[in-house]
C-alpha cells in the first residue's frame, strides 16, 4: 500500500463540489496559527534573567521568617552589609544564632561572640571586596515589638567592632502604621 | 520544529553537522525557572534608615560630648518625644495618634530657623518600641531628606 500524503481525506470521495468545499474548510481562514519559537524563547530566556537579578540583599532580608519589620514613607537603598536579625526570640547574624534577647537584657556589656563574628567579617572584607573601603556597614532587621535597651547593646557591641553606620531595614509603604 | 544550524561547509556525502535541538524540553526549561522564580520572589520593596554610632564603644552613662551640645535632640520615651536643643528649649509631645505630624511641624521650623543644621540626635529610652524610634526617623527623612546621600547625620545619644 502506498504512503498517502497526510491531509484532510472525509468526504473526498463524493465528486460534488459544494461537499469537497466544505469539508475542505469552505474557504475560511485556518484555525490554526504558528508560533514563532525564536521570539518566544527571547521572552522566557529576558523573563528569567529579570526574576534571577531581583534576588538580592532584599531577598535575603524578607527571608528570615516571622519578623514584623516597621514600614516607613522614606527610606534608601539596602546596603550589602552582615544582617543581624532580632527578634523575641533570637538573635541573628547572617542566618546564624548568636544569642536571645533574654541573655542579654538587662546588661549593657558588649557581646562577645557577635563582637568577635563581626571583628571575623571586618577581617574578610578586603579581600571579599578588594574595590570597596570599609565603611562600616550594618544592616539591623529588627522586630517592631523589640525594646530598644536590646537593640542599643547589640549596637554598642558593633560600634565597638568598628560598625559604626547602622542600616535599619524597613518595608516602604504607609508609614502611619509603623508606630502603633 | 527549530533546530540550530552549525553548518561547516562541508560536501559530499559527510556526516552532518547540524544538530538538530529540541525545543520542548527547553521552553518545559524556561517555564519552569520563570514558575520557580515567580514563586520564591519577595514583593515587598525594602529599603533602609541610616543612622551613625561613634566608632569605639562609649561607657553605657557617658556624659554628653561639646559637640553634641548644639545639636538639636530628640528624646524618645513612653510617654511621648521631647525636642530641642538643651533642657531650656525642650518641647514636649504627648503620645498621641497625631505626634508625628506634631513632630514634623516642629522639625520644619526648626530647619527654617537653622538652615546650617544638618545633624540630629535621638535618645530613645530603653523602654521604648522599636518602631516608634523608626517612625521618628522616618520624620527627620522627610523633613531634612535622606541620611545616606548626606542631607542629614542622624546619631545616637
Amino acid at each position: 500500500m502506498p504512503v498517502a500524503k497526510p491531509g484532510k481525506r472525509l468526504l473526498h470521495h463524493i465528486p460534488l463540489r459544494f461537499v469537497q468545499k466544505r469539508v475542505a474548510g469552505g474557504g475560511h481562514k485556518s484555525v490554526t496559527a504558528d508560533l514563532n519559537l525564536t521570539s518566544m524563547i527571547d521572552f522566557l530566556v529576558i523573563t528569567v534573567v529579570f526574576l534571577l537579578s531581583q534576588f538580592g540583599s532584599q531577598q535575603q532580608v524578607q527571608s528570615s521568617a516571622g519578623l514584623e519589620i516597621p514600614e516607613t514613607h522614606n527610606a534608601d537603598t539596602l546596603a550589602s552589609a552582615p544582617i543581624i536579625s532580632i527578634s523575641d526570640q533570637a538573635i541573628l547574624m547572617d542566618g546564624q544564632r548568636i544569642t536571645t534577647p533574654r541573655e542579654i537584657s538587662g546588661s549593657s556589656d558588649r557581646i562577645d561572640r557577635l563582637f568577635e563574628r563581626l571583628e571575623q567579617t571586618k577581617r574578610e572584607y578586603p579581600v571579599l571586596h578588594p574595590e570597596r573601603q570599609f565603611e562600616g556597614d550594618v544592616v539591623f532587621q529588627i522586630d517592631r515589638h523589640v525594646h530598644w535597651d536590646i537593640v542599643k547593646t547589640i549596637a554598642r557591641t558593633c560600634a565597638a567592632a568598628g560598625y559604626v553606620r547602622l542600616n535599619f531595614a524597613v518595608t516602604k509603604g504607609n508609614a502611619n502604621t509603623a508606630a502603633e | 520544529m527549530g533546530g540550530v544550524s552549525v553548518d561547516s561547509g562541508g560536501k559530499g556525502g559527510k556526516k552532518s553537522v547540524d544538530a538538530p535541538v529540541n525545543m520542548v524540553p527547553m521552553i518545559d526549561l524556561l517555564i519552569c525557572c520563570i514558575a520557580f522564580l515567580l514563586m520564591t520572589a519577595v514583593w515587598v520593596q525594602t529599603g533602609a534608615v541610616q543612622a551613625s554610632q561613634p566608632r569605639g564603644a562609649p561607657a553605657p552613662d557617658s556624659p554628653p560630648n561639646p559637640e553634641q551640645q548644639d545639636q538639636l535632640k530628640i528624646q524618645i520615651s513612653p510617654t511621648g518625644l521631647q525636642v530641642g536643643v538643651n533642657a531650656a528649649d525642650m518641647r514636649q509631645i504627648g503620645r498621641t495618634p497625631q505626634r508625628f505630624t506634631e513632630l514634623k511641624t516642629l522639625l520644619e521650623a526648626r530647619r527654617q530657623a537653622n538652615q546650617q543644621n544638618r545633624e540630629v540626635w535621638l535618645q530613645p529610652d530603653g523602654a521604648v518600641d522599636y518602631s516608634e524610634i523608626i517612625a521618628v526617623m522616618d520624620t527627620v527623612y522627610e523633613v531634612y531628606g535622606s541620611a545616606a546621600r548626606g542631607e542629614v547625620t542622624i546619631r545616637f545619644l
